[in-house]
């Protein structure tokens, strides 16, 4: 970028400045919950090879960040002879306070045009299956490659489901609000207990009731692709754990589990 | 003769030229990201960093290297074979083996990795795990339709062939000859020569193997004379890309 672009509403869009780096990492961690550290940052970009100060879009508000794409350009082989210049773009993040103005689409579209002047003849992107930006990348012309599942082995079932369930519940709003309310509610796999309106960021309420969800390690395979599936194949999974008896429901306050079977359709339709 | 071990090693910077030259060995059989010295160094530092690398030795020949990362993130310590490659099927199930024990011995939580081929048959007791989505757009139609088509099968099959495709608002003229492809951008159609019309979107398609260039004909999203249909479908059926693609989680940003 040879100067900076004015944007809607006066932001200003313009290319990383050296020095910024804890800003960014910090707008990151913001917007995604938990990003990652400065050393993550500096190896996806300063550090990658050919890296330019180009390579990261920044909208800005008045000196203060509020918007963040990387771009990656790489080449890729198409056959042993030939290849093509690619962008891929990551890291894409609104300032919460900026969601739904239009801004993330007027990022995409920029960058993207931008990717292109400097040769990119294809765009990469990757997402979660159903996700916002998958839906709008579709929309403008993106279509989905085919690739293989990734192979996973695990090894404490319970720490891969709590971090299933942190990432699922900072990603959806509606899920963790839902969740919040629901104080009686746990989640047990093995030997760990989660009280599930804790996860969603609610202070812990010892009132003795329990509806307690207990899940088998051997449920995990069905429960893996929870993250990357839609809504209807999550609702679908929970269903198939319960006929399956690899899930079952115990408590000690019918009254607390007919009110959480009401806030269940709530988390259910939040999914 | 005494039998040719495979050694399982760590590696040590002196491996990095056979490394790169198993990746010239070895060409993709789908679209691969480059892997020239740039990317191989970055890559082996990126998991030196964060976790080891590996390489498979045979007969003094370096034949396979895994790239190990760990990473911790919201409590989740995670191991990913970042890059997994190998000259044969063979070799990788040791390879994978000492990354798995690497991880293991620094007490992860789940270990992830993605094959460079289909080995499914290898890595029976592995669950399959579909992380995310990869999409792609057709950015510039030029760079993509040489790159594309600037193959031997192609040259050998449309020698003296020259077409001009029409995707979306450009116009390409590509030049086909027994040495190489040219590709020129035109303001307008060329009178007399074969014209195809097609959006970026279904170019894409066709080529990635999602929608067949017949079926694309019949529903006029691919357009072209009478005369050159079956030369127009034959040079898509060559041209298209073998799927699905292997695409290492090093790449996956």
């Amino acid at each position: 970028m040879t100067s900076n672009k004015t944007l809607m509403k006066n932001f200003t869009l313009r290319s990383y400045k050296s020095g910024e780096e804890a800003n960014i990492v910090n707008f990151l961690n913001l917007c995604y919950g938990f990003w990652g550290k400065r050393d993550k940052w500096q190896r996806l970009y300063p550090e990658y090879p050919n890296f330019n100060d180009n390579d990261i879009v920044i909208i800005e508000d008045k000196g203060e960040i509020i918007g963040h794409r990387g771009l990656h350009f790489r080449n890729l082989a198409l056959s042993r002879e030939s290849s093509v210049v690619t962008v891929s773009s990551g890291d894409t993040a609104i300032h919460p306070h900026h969601r739904g103005s239009g801004l993330d689409r007027e990022l995409h579209d920029t960058a993207l045009q931008m990717a292109k002047t400097r040769g990119a003849g294809m765009a990469f992107a990757w997402h979660l299956k159903g996700s916002a930006s998958y839906k709008r990348n579709i929309r403008s012309g993106f279509i989905e490659i085919r690739q293989p599942p990734v192979y996973a082995q695990i090894i404490k079932p319970e720490k891969v489901m709590k971090a299933g369930l942190l990432h699922l519940i900072h990603r959806k709003g509606k899920l963790r609000e839902a969740l919040a309310e629901s104080k009686e509610l746990y989640l047990t796999m093995g030997n760990i207990r989660l009280s599930l309106a804790e996860l969603a960021g609610a202070k812990r309420e010892d009132s003795g009731k329990i509806v307690e969800v207990i899940i088998n390690k051997d449920a995990l395979p069905l429960l893996v692709n929870f993250r990357s599936w839609g809504r209807w194949q999550r609702i679908g999974s929970l269903i198939r754990l319960l006929i399956t008896g690899k899930a079952r429901v115990r408590t000690n306050a019918p009254g607390a589990l007919a009110k959480l079977g009401i806030r269940g359709l709530k988390v259910l339709a939040s999914l | 003769m005494p039998r040719s071990e495979l050694v399982i090693r760590e590696y040590n910077k002196a491996d990095l030229p056979a490394i790169l030259k198993l990746y010239e060995r070895c060409p993709a059989e789908t679209p691969r990201f480059a892997r020239d010295k740039d990317f191989v160094s970055y890559f082996i530092n990126k998991a030196s960093a964060e976790g080891n690398v590996f390489v498979a030795v045979k007969n003094g020949k370096v034949v396979g290297v895994a790239m190990v990362s760990i990473t911790v993130e919201e409590e989740l310590t995670q191991g990913s074979i970042i890059e997994l490659q190998a000259q044969d099927t063979q070799t990788l199930p040791g390879l994978v083996k000492t990354a798995v024990d690497y991880c293991t011995q620094r007490d992860v939580d789940m270990i992830l990795m993605a094959p460079p081929f289909d080995t499914r048959k290898v890595f029976k007791n592995w669950l399959m795990l579909q992380t995310g989505v990869m999409t792609v757009r057709l950015e510039a139609p030029l760079p993509f339709l040489k790159a594309l088509l600037d193959t031997p099968r192609i040259r050998n099959s449309f020698a003296g062939r020259s077409i001009v495709f029409q995707v979306d608002k450009e116009i390409i003229e590509v030049k086909i000859t027994s040495k190489g492809v040219e590709t020129i951008q035109r303001d307008t159609l060329v009178k007399g020569a074969i014209n195809v019309a097609l959006p970026s979107r279904v170019l894409l398609q066709i080529v990635c193997g999602k929608l067949s260039p017949l079926k694309a004909l019949l529903t006029l999203k691919l357009r072209t004379r009478l005369t050159a249909i079956s030369l127009v479908l034959k040079l898509f059926e060559t041209a298209r890309l073998p799927q699905p693609w292997f695409i290492p989680l090093a790449d996956g940003l």
